[in-house]
């Protein structure tokens, strides 16, 4: 799977609730080497978490999760691929700016965070037919 | 997870992380521990390591529940990357996020 940089990290993992924990695991051990801020890090973490954590919570026609990760010059790059249905989690519009307690919105609130923490985040659908992923490509400047 | 009333104010400390997987251990009780009691609340996050989305949600949730009884809740000691989330999510806008317990308690009993 390409990840832009040079990738060094592919995990393959089957769709359950151990998904989130063991993709974490596997990209910060992975990143652990290269002296990434820890600020950068949790960036990471939240990420993989929101959309991971989606693919866990919502994902009925999904198999396995792959991660991989790549990082080269100051750059984090992650693609999130699953075996399951076409959907686009970034095709979500923004939710409005709250106004009040009262009529915030309490869910939502996870598409939004993975935009504002990465620099880029675009959703592809590859392969096709029985081969057909969903492939999300995120980049996460070092800082 | 430790719960005290300090003055008529409920002080909630919540620690480890605030992922999916532990926000759905704590939440219920949490929420029992805080709402029912109708008073203002002030939550320590300053042993909090990570927090996503579902823990900005209870945090939200428990906020929005207090507030139709008349009552505040404040965020108080986040740590950087906690910090940072809660910024990006903009409930900062609608939740006092402040540095210190005295900031807090004063904000939800003014």
């Amino acid at each position: 799977m390409d990840t832009g940089g040079e990738t060094k990290l592919v995990a393959r993992l089957p769709n359950g609730p151990a998904a989130i924990e063991q993709s974490r695991l596997a990209v910060i051990r992975f990143l652990e080497p290269f002296g990434i801020f820890g600020r950068t890090i949790n960036r990471v973490e939240v990420v993989l978490e929101e959309l991971v954590g989606n693919l866990v919570r919502y994902g009925k026609s999904v198999n396995q999760v792959t991660v991989a990760a790549g990082y080269r010059g100051g750059v984090i790059d992650l693609v999130i691929e699953d075996d399951g249905v076409e959907f686009d989690p970034l095709a979500m519009a923004e939710p409005p700016p709250f106004t009040s307690l009262a009529e915030a919105p309490l869910g939502g609130l996870g598409i939004p965070l993975v935009r504002r923490l990465t620099s880029s985040a675009r959703y592809d659908r590859v392969g096709s037919g029985a081969e057909g992923r969903n492939r999300i490509s995120l980049r996460i400047k070092n800082g | 997870m430790q719960f005290t009333d300090v003055g008529g104010v409920t002080k909630a400390v919540l620690g480890g992380r605030l992922d999916s997987l532990s926000v759905g251990e704590v939440e219920t009780r949490f929420i029992a521990n805080i709402v029912p009691k109708e008073q203002p609340a002030v939550i320590d996050l300053s042993q909090v390591s990570f927090i996503a989305s579902l823990g900005i949600r209870m945090l939200l949730g428990t906020a929005r529940a207090l507030g139709r009884h008349g009552s505040k809740l404040a965020l108080f000691g986040a740590t950087g990357p906690v910090m940072e989330i809660i910024e990006t999510t903009a409930i900062t806008d609608i939740i006092p996020v402040v540095s210190s317990e005295a900031e807090a308690l004063a904000l939800v009993t003014a």
